[in-house]
């Protein structure tokens, strides 16, 4: 029966049909299937699939982020599960991320985020024209095995600044625990302002967030 | 030898003129390296703001820097819309300022602004502002510059369009969702914000006179399939420009609409500046626009001028031939843009654009 109700909140989150997934979920909640499993094999790759779609030029923007909205509707209902369950969802890392300091441009920064959501990670979005000193306090705090900063510019005076964000990182002792991504169009390279990797594809970063995983748990 | 004017209306009636005209959109990012200041000075600075408009017609006398070079720049773009409405703006201290405060939060939001009547540009917000720095170009203008290109006498640009301007006063992302989660609310806060475009334009005409080139940029076809196009954006859009039937309409939204190309024909504008991430050939073939673009403006910031050239070159045999085609950016101009590429962009049209184009 869960994998039926399952497989049809999938369906339900691909085909962007708000009521259907939420009433789902609520069903699932009533019939004692944990929220990690709901999560886990329902909302993730619901999500997942619309992401592909998007890529693929089925979906355009408005879907993409009206996937994103429904998917978190969903974990909206989870919440209060989730406090009282004892497995925990596995979270795969952490990704801090923001649009530079004279830059308010955050669409291609929100794309980027729910993606990253779809995958498992735990998200710290910042906001817009965030300043380099703002980003490393927020690494600083935040503890984690996998942390990941991403930053976003669309602009040629503000994509300079992720250098700022690098030497912002170093000189809070935290650049070499992180993987540094930069994003936005192809204005600098990730050498020129020292990150570690620049995309001006939202999924070419993702699969870059995920080998990073990888490689940290080897 | 024609004039760029010239040559840009006869090729936008679908007749080739002696060469292809260089049309581009020059504003502060890249004006304010030649006023020597920061974005914010050359915001607040008007007669700043003239002077390097003037100094790169000078510079350039073969380009039309068409309507938006050379409005006057003061939160222009994302200004009037979202603070008439009682929104607000912050201006940053090197780049253009941005809504820091959406006036529309819950559909709730959209009843009061639509009970609360339209807002008046002419005492609402920063158009009326706006509206006071037009008057002072239009006060302070070389007589000569302003026949000569056609600028400001009839140009009217009232910042974004009807259904970014409504994205603007709530966040894209809210726009976009709520075409699905709230589509009634959504289609009557688009008529008030159509009616008060119009509306704004209307205040801008009083005092440049009846409209004869109406520039509305509007990128959010780009977000979006046929289905909500057809739905939400384009009878916005097309509200605006059959107010403005008989001018020369140019819709600029150089986002990505190459998904359905059969759509965005039906915008009831002459011109459309597209952008580079839609082929030049096919965006000609499937539709009725004169196009003007489509060089990706941080590309053209970094290239060489053998490269500009090259990629000018491919763009007119490509695009050029039977008219219909201005040759520009798709968009704006980066910030450090050298001159030196906007030079070999005519070094390409004087080698490889001069009518008849020959491969
Ligand atoms: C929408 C838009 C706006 C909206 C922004 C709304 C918003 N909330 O974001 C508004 C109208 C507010 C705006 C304002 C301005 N804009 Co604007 N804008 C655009 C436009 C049309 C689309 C940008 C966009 O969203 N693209 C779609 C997204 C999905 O693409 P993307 O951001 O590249 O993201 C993808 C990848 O890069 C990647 N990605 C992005 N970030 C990250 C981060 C990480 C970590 C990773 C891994 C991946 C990743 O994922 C995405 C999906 O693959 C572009 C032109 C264009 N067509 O690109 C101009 C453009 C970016 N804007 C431009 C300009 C000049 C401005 C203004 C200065 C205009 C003005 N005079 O006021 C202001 C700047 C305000 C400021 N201080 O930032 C210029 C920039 C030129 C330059 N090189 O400097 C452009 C290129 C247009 C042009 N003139 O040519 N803009």
């Amino acid at each position: 029966m869960a994998e039926k109700l399952l497989k049809d909140l999938i369906d339900a989150i691909i085909k962007l049909d708000i009521e259907k997934a939420t009433n789902l979920t609520k069903s699932m909640i009533d019939k004692g299937i944990t929220a990690r499993e709901i999560i886990l094999d329902g909302i993730m790759p619901g999500m997942k699939a619309v992401g592909e779609m998007y890529e693929r030029k089925d979906y355009f923007l408005s879907d993409l982020l009206f996937g994103a909205y429904l998917s978190e509707e969903c974990f909206k209902l989870l919440e209060p599960l989730l406090a009282k369950e004892i497995k925990k969802v596995p979270i795969k890392g952490k990704l801090v991320i923001a649009t530079v300091k004279g830059d308010i441009h955050d669409i291609g920064k929100k794309i980027f985020t729910s993606l990253m959501r779809a995958e498992g990670f735990e998200i710290y979005d910042l906001g817009v024209d965030i300043s380099a000193e703002t980003i490393a306090e927020k690494v600083k705090e935040i503890e984690a095995e996998v942390l990941i900063v991403g930053t976003s510019a669309l602009l040629s005076t503000t994509a300079p600044y992720f250098k700022d964000v690098h030497e912002a990182l170093e000189k809070a002792g935290v650049r070499d625990k992180v993987l540094f991504m930069t994003g936005g169009p192809p204005i600098v390279t990730a050498d020129e302002v020292n990150a570690d990797f620049y995309t001006n594809n939202a999924f070419v970063g993702v699969k870059r967030a995920l080998e990073y995983v990888n490689k940290k748990k080897q | 030898m024609l004039d760029v004017l010239e040559r840009a209306l006869t090729s936008l009636e679908g007749k080739e003129p002696d060469e292809v005209p260089v049309v581009l959109l020059v504003y502060g990012l890249v004006l304010k390296s030649i006023a020597g200041v920061s974005e914010y000075e050359y915001y607040q600075d008007l007669d700043l703001q003239l002077k390097a408009k003037l100094e790169f017609q000078r510079m350039f006398p073969d380009v039309w820097n068409v309507t938006m070079g050379t409005y006057p720049e003061y939160a222009e773009f994302v200004g009037p819309m979202p603070t008439a409405f009682g929104g607000e703006i912050e201006w940053l201290e090197d780049a253009p300022p941005y809504v820091s405060e959406y006036p529309i939060k819950e559909p709730e939001d959209v009843d009061r602004l639509v009970e609360a009547g339209i807002p008046d540009p002419r005492t609402d917000g920063i158009a009326p502002e706006f509206l006071k720095r037009l008057q002072y170009f239009l006060d302070n203008f070389p007589k000569d510059i302003r026949e000569k290109y056609n600028y400001l006498d009839g140009n009217i640009y009232p910042g974004l369009g009807p259904s970014e301007g409504a994205s603007l006063c709530m966040g894209y992302d809210t726009f976009l969702v709520w075409m699905r989660l709230h589509p009634d609310v959504l289609h009557k806060w688009l008529d008030l914000t159509t009616t008060w475009l119009i509306k704004y334009c209307e205040a801008i005409e009083e005092l440049v006179g009846k409209c004869k080139i109406l520039f509305l940029p509007d990128h959010s076809a780009s977000m979006v399939g046929d289905k909500f196009f057809n739905e939400f954006i384009l009878p916005r859009l097309n509200r605006i420009f059959k107010h403005y039937k008989g001018a020369l309409r140019i819709w600029h939204n150089e986002g990505s609409v190459g998904h359905m190309l059969s759509a965005v024909d039906k915008i009831d504008a002459e011109v459309w500046h597209f952008g580079p991430f839609d082929d030049s050939i096919e965006c000609k073939k499937k539709t009725h626009f004169c196009l003007m673009g489509n060089i990706h403006p941080p590309w053209l910031a970094k290239a060489t001028p053998a490269e500009v050239e090259e990629a000018c070159k491919e763009l007119i045999l490509n695009t050029a031939s039977g008219g219909k085609f201005w040759l520009s950016t798709g968009g704006g101009m980066a910030p450090g843009t050298p001159f030196d590429n906007i030079r070999a962009m005519f070094k390409a049209v004087e080698k490889y654009g001069k009518y008849p184009i020959k491969r």
